[in-house]
């Protein structure tokens, strides 16, 4: 994989992220709606940082799906919080693997971007896991 | 359906990974054990987890009401060191007591006076473990620093979940 490659996969697991905390915030109300609110604006920034790291490598930028088909229904606030685990879960995943073929600031900016989405994912769980991206168990 | 195709793209990362690692390992024809800088890396994180270790250890022992707070915190600590420490082979003869390895050189910290001080300084504790990660994986081979930034960001988990009000 080349680093713009890592870049796109990147870029196109924060458009899903973004599309699903759209869902999320539609579900929730009070301090949960502001803290899906801040997650969406990070990943909305997150994006266009990527944007900017691609067109400096003279890449077209993957565009966003016009929607993406959700792991399950969400109906209630409990399936928006469920929702809001699995996105920040999937991204810490794409994050992890960036980190292990990116080098330099690139690599830095993926491991603190793993920092984040594990600590948000750890926020909505309300509880950690050993190896955030990596799965539950590292032998 | 276009969340299944970035599934799948997902779990091909992940495959190319597994790969690339293989490749590594495969293609390196048995190196002396100190010339792979994994080594220094892998001994800076163990004797970092170790002192974090021992700080939980304290506290929960100085904190009993702390203790169940603290527990699932420090077990996940106690993991991350059987993950970054270097493999025996090339470490030294120490007993495999997770606790053990590493205290020689880890001289036992006092406990925090009260449980509000307790928790602050092990928030400050795992906030700078998790940075101090985010350095040491930058020189790291792709497999090292993959498991080093999971740990930094199990490192970042814990100092938030620390700082949140009981």
């Amino acid at each position: 994989m080349t680093e713009v490659d890592v870049l796109q996969t990147a870029l196109a697991g924060e458009h899903a992220a973004i599309y699903g905390y759209g869902v999320v915030g539609a579900h929730l109300s009070g301090q949960a709606r502001a803290r899906a609110r801040a997650a969406y604006d990070v990943h909305r920034a997150r994006r266009e940082r990527l944007t900017a790291l691609l067109a400096q490598r003279n890449a077209t930028p993957v565009p966003a799906a016009a929607a993406y088909a959700l792991p399950r229904p969400v109906v209630t606030a409990e399936d928006a919080a469920v929702l809001a685990i699995d996105l920040e879960e999937r991204l810490a995943a794409v994050w992890v693997d960036a980190v292990g073929l990116l080098r330099g600031e690139l690599r830095l900016f993926a491991a603190r971007t793993v920092q984040d989405a594990a600590v948000r994912a750890a926020t909505w769980r309300g509880g950690s896991v050993p190896f955030p991206g990596l799965g539950p168990t590292v032998s | 359906m276009k969340d299944a195709g970035l599934s799948r793209r997902w779990v091909l990362t992940a495959g190319g990974l597994l790969a690339a690692s293989a490749c590594t390992r495969g293609g390196r024809p048995t190196p002396a054990p100190r010339l792979d800088p994994d080594v220094a890396i892998r001994r800076a994180a163990a004797a970092d987890v170790s002192a974090l270790l021992a700080l939980y250890a304290v506290n929960s022992q100085a904190h009993p009401g702390l203790a169940s707070r603290l527990a699932p915190l420090a077990a996940e600590t106690t993991a991350h060191l059987a993950a970054v420490r270097p493999p025996a082979a090339t470490s030294t003869a120490t007993p495999a007591t997770p606790t053990a390895t590493g205290s020689a050189s880890v001289s036992s910290p006092p406990p925090a006076p009260t449980v509000t001080e307790a928790l602050t300084t092990l928030a400050a504790a795992e906030r700078q473990a998790a940075a101090r990660r985010a350095a040491q994986l930058t020189a790291a081979s792709p497999a090292l620093a993959r498991l080093l930034a999971a740990v930094g960001a199990s490192e970042a988990t814990h100092a938030m979940l620390l700082s949140e009000r009981a």
